[in-house]
């Protein structure tokens, strides 16, 4: 057994006693969890040793079918999951697939062909990606559930604009629904970047640094995978919103369909 | 003289999730007249303007100076055949901005001599530039009502455009409603006020359970309302002040 791991397991061990005192707690204090907290703790463990074991596996992959097909199954659990929430939208499945798809490829594909990212280093790629994805799917849901959300407080002048004859797009921008809805999405990712290194502490310089790179090279990558999630982010918001504009009348009656409630 | 035909439905029925809501309605509207629609609360009359405005799937014909309207985009219609909602729904700006929507994504030229012409006409004295949030109700209601007439259109549909009113606004806007169909403007309009039908309409339809139950002149409508009405529905009708 080599000495790293050697050394995780005694620290391990070391933060049993830490278990050990909140399971003493829990007795004395009656609090009946500690089969809970065993279990928790159990199930912890192994989901990450799965984790790690995948993460072995993924590391080893290089090229652009194995990472792009990584890639695409991250996108498609990050689709699913803001359909799931934003059910109550016409073809959302949809919507959100082209948009976070359009959005990722195209930055990652850039970061590629720019030689910032290597695809012989899927250690780096992947994660990378996994962070554009996922960065991607919560801009993307905030803006686009913000845009919904937008549509019903104004449906009324939405529907007297109609009235008049007016066609939905120029109403719609007329009122600032996507502006709003766009500034809503980016805005915990900005708040991130202003305070980066004073209250946000990112986890990839973080690791970057206990992997001894360089901390010049850290920071200034860092701030480019902001530029990426963040420039991800906005990509995919404008698309699912610019799609969903499409969705939301009623093409027949030019009446605005019936977005849902907030979930 | 005889009278043009504006708007023909013919057989039009309206169902939702298989409920007919509007059943096999024929009505014609016309030119330069002021027809308006009475009936009790959930009667249907709201959705005849809806299908008249195109905002509701209907079955059946329905024909606009003759042609049928389905060559026509409904956009396109809506510029001509205005639905004013029965809620006057303010944008955000001053009154210019508000009756300049329509005119700036049209792109007819609205000069403020017309705009200020077409607030005399809804006798509203305020200048232009008044922010929409300082304007009481009242003066809404005809803002609302300035705001489709800026676009010129050939029929003006209203939707119980006095039923959030005080006894005087609602008299002026009666009074501002006539004046537009004296000026040669078509106009359908729904109240569930008889009274209000007496007072201003040229002819009237009465409907009921989606249906059109008389449909005649003014006069001849109300000298055989009673003869030809249920009473519980007269009664129904004749309780609204």
């Amino acid at each position: 057994m080599d000495a790293e791991i050697l050394r995780a397991l005694y620290q391990f061990t070391g933060s049993l006693a830490i278990l050990g005192a909140i399971l003493g707690i829990n007795y004395y204090k009656k609090m009946g969890m500690g089969k809970d907290l065993i279990v928790a703790t159990l199930r912890g463990l192994t989901q990450l040793l799965i984790l790690s074991s995948i993460l072995l596996l993924v590391f080893t992959q290089k090229g652009i079918i194995p990472l792009y097909g990584i890639l695409s199954i991250m996108i498609l659990f990050a689709v699913q999951t803001i359909a799931k929430r934003l059910d109550s939208l016409p073809d959302i499945f949809k919507v959100e697939l082209v948009s976070i798809a359009t959005s990722v490829y195209l930055i990652m594909t850039t970061m590629t062909m720019l030689e910032v990212l290597s695809l012989e280093d899927a250690p780096m790629w992947i994660p990378i990606g996994g962070m554009v994805v996922g960065n991607s799917m919560n801009i993307t849901y905030l803006s686009t559930e913000r845009f919904r959300s937008e549509l019903e407080k104004s449906r009324q002048s939405i529907t007297t604009a109609l009235n008049l004859g007016i066609s939905p797009n120029f109403i719609i921008d007329k009122l600032g629904t996507v502006s709003t809805a766009l500034r809503v999405g980016i805005t915990p990712s900005t708040n991130n970047l202003r305070t980066l290194g004073i209250v946000f502490i990112p986890g990839l310089m973080t690791g970057l640094l206990i992997g001894g790179y360089n901390p010049l090279a850290a920071a200034l990558l860092q701030v480019m995978i902001f530029f990426l999630l963040i420039g991800g982010g906005l990509i995919s918001s404008l698309i699912s919103i610019t799609l969903l504009k499409n969705h939301v009348i009623d093409n027949e009656t030019m009446t605005l369909n019936y977005l849902g409630k907030e979930q | 003289m005889k009278l043009v035909k504006v708007l023909k439905l013919s057989e039009v029925t309206v169902a939702i999730d298989g409920t007919e809501i509007i059943s096999d309605i024929s009505l014609e509207i016309e030119e330069g007249k002021l027809t308006v629609l009475v009936g009790r609360s959930g009667a249907g009359k709201s959705t005849i303007l809806k299908i008249l405005n195109r905002s509701v799937k209907f079955s059946g014909y329905y024909n606009y100076h003759n042609e049928d309207i389905s060559s026509t985009p409904v956009l396109e219609f809506r510029r001509h055949i205005v639905l004013v909602d029965q809620v006057p729904v303010p944008f955000p700006g001053s009154i210019s901005d508000n009756l300049t929507i329509g005119c700036e994504y049209w792109k007819i030229n609205c000069t403020s001599e017309k705009l200020s012409e077409i607030l005399r006409l809804v006798e509203l004295d305020l200048p232009l530039s008044t922010s929409i949030e300082k304007i009481s109700v009242g003066q809404l209601q005809r803002v609302h009502l300035a705001r489709a007439l800026a676009l010129d259109p050939e029929v003006l549909l209203l939707d119980e455009p006095t039923s959030a009113l005080d006894a005087l606004n609602k008299e002026n806007v009666e009074k501002i409603i006539r004046k537009l169909v004296e000026t040669g403007k078509t106009i359908v309009m729904v109240t569930h006020d008889l009274k209000q039908a007496e007072r201003i309409a040229d002819r009237c339809i009465l409907i009921e359970k989606g249906r059109v139950l008389m449909n005649a002149p003014r006069s001849e409508f109300f000298k055989n309302l009673e003869n030809n009405t249920d009473a519980e529905i007269l009664r129904d009708l004749l309780e609204v002040d």
